[in-house]
């Protein structure tokens, strides 16, 4: 995963001056950004193995979905897609606060605000499929990086908005699924580096429409 | 039978994450599929649309051509004449030809105005401009007087129905059809009497000339230069989305028939 990952960032890296729109040129440094917050989370809990790093993650994972949500609606030609993708993104972000301050606070994983995360992710992608589709420029998915990018997460979307929303059960009654759990996770994320690399691939032939 | 409650629970967890995923990738892949018949679909259509612009640019290029031909063609063989005898006729005032000076003058002034009559004509009848501001109605009689003139056909123009203005562009390729009609009776069927009869019916205007000329075997309408002609008479008339037959058969006469849609409706 973490060669995926890696392989990920450099492609990126390397295209990124074709890159459209300004988000997609934006996701490389995202995931260095990540890298890096993963490395920190995990380096934080190494001198005490029981020292929980969850805030490290409470606090990372709601600019995670905000910006793939970003990335995915500047990319929408459709006002009214657009705007249900906003209003969705704005009740996430107002609760994954909430959550903080009033719910799970910084110690436990929030994860009702990780689900609600999926849950926006999921209905994005599939707004972008729908606007693909619907679509009347000649669109070849080949130019047309932001699908793959919105197939990735779809994908690995999917698997976590499941295993995170029976997390605390799969916790509290199976324990011995936990790891089996995070090794699906770890397969989902693999998909969602290797479509980001197809994305970074993509040969955009216009900006911000769909190719002509 | 807690291990096996487990395992139960285990199994409808997975089987649920990855019925998940599999249906997320079916959708990928339906709407890629989707996309991607879309596309090509486009594309044809482009193809044809493309195809279409291409060969009515060759039709108009093949217009202009002939329209060039016989400019160069009626200045050659009708205008160039007249006009060489009227300077004949000037040149040999002062010689003694046993014709008076006065009739060498008349007779050179009567060319010189036949030559204007026939570029008048000429002009009239390859203008397109011309031919819009007139109607295709008036632009067929037109040519059917240039026959007349002539001297060596009968001609008619007889009109049906109530008369409606077609499309330009449509009025023009019917006329430019019309033209290679009458050009091909004129020079090859020998006829005496060439008639055109145009009928406005409420779905089509339905345009017929026939000639009592030699006619011939259409059968042998592929090998011929002739052939040549009507086939582009032919394409010209899909173009505008016309049917165009030809009836014929040796000493029979010919018959042309047009028919367009009235897009007025």
């Amino acid at each position: 995963m973490y060669l995926l990952l890696a392989a990920a960032m450099i492609t990126g890296f390397i295209r990124q001056k074709n890159m459209e729109p300004f988000m997609l040129k934006m996701l490389p440094y995202f995931l260095l950004f990540m890298s890096c917050v993963q490395v920190f989370a995990i380096e934080y809990s190494r001198p005490l193995p029981h020292k929980s790093n969850h805030w490290i993650f409470n606090l990372f994972t709601p600019i995670a979905f905000v910006f793939y949500s970003a990335l995915l609606l500047q990319s929408f030609e459709g006002k009214k897609f657009k705007n249900i993708g906003l209003v969705l993104i704005s009740i996430y972000f107002v609760f994954s606060i909430y959550n903080i301050i009033f719910l799970q606070g910084l110690k436990l994983f929030n994860n009702y605000s990780y689900v609600l995360g999926c849950f926006v992710i999921i209905c994005t992608s599939l707004l972008l499929f729908v606007e693909v589709a619907k679509s009347e420029n000649n669109l070849h998915l080949m130019e047309y990086p932001v699908f793959w990018v919105a197939s990735g997460l779809l994908i690995s979307h999917l698997g976590d908005f499941i295993i995170f929303g029976l997390m605390n059960m799969i916790i509290k009654h199976y324990p011995g699924f936990t790891t089996i759990s995070f090794e699906i996770i770890k397969y989902l994320n693999a998909t969602l580096y290797l479509l980001f690399i197809i994305a970074f691939l993509c040969k955009p032939k216009k900006q911000k429409q769909y190719s002509s | 039978m807690q291990t096996e409650k487990t395992e139960t629970i285990f199994f409808i967890i997975l089987a649920t994450i990855i019925f998940f995923i599999v249906v997320g990738i079916i959708l990928i892949v339906i709407v890629s599929l989707f996309q991607a018949r879309k596309s090509k679909h486009r594309n044809e259509k482009q193809l044809l649309q493309s195809q279409h612009a291409q060969s009515l640019l060759q039709t108009q290029l093949e217009i202009q051509e002939q329209t060039l031909r016989t400019i160069s063609q009626e200045i050659h063989d009708n205008v160039g004449q007249v006009l060489s005898l009227a300077k004949l006729n000037l040149k040999t005032l002062d010689m003694d030809t046993g014709v008076s000076r006065e009739e060498k003058i008349d007779k050179s002034v009567e060319l010189v105005s036949k030559a204007i009559n026939d570029l008048r004509d000429l002009s009239r009848s390859i203008n397109g401009d011309k031919i819009a501001d007139l109607g295709l109605q008036d632009a067929i009689d037109n040519e059917l007087k240039i026959i007349q003139n002539t001297g060596l056909f009968n001609t008619k123009l007889s009109i049906e129905g109530t008369a409606y203005i077609l499309q330009n562009q449509h009025e023009m390729v019917i006329f430019r059809i019309v033209q290679e009609s009458l050009n091909n009776a004129v020079k090859h069927s020998r006829a005496k009497n060439i008639n055109i009869l145009i009928n406005y019916l409420p779905s089509f205007c339905c345009i017929s000339i026939t000639d009592d000329g030699e006619g011939f075997n259409t059968n042998l309408l592929e090998a011929t230069q002739t052939g040549i002609g009507l086939k582009n008479m032919q394409s010209r008339a899909t173009l505008i989305n016309a049917s165009l037959s030809i009836e014929s058969a040796p000493g029979k006469g010919t018959k042309v028939l047009i028919k367009s849609a009235n897009k007025t409706l």
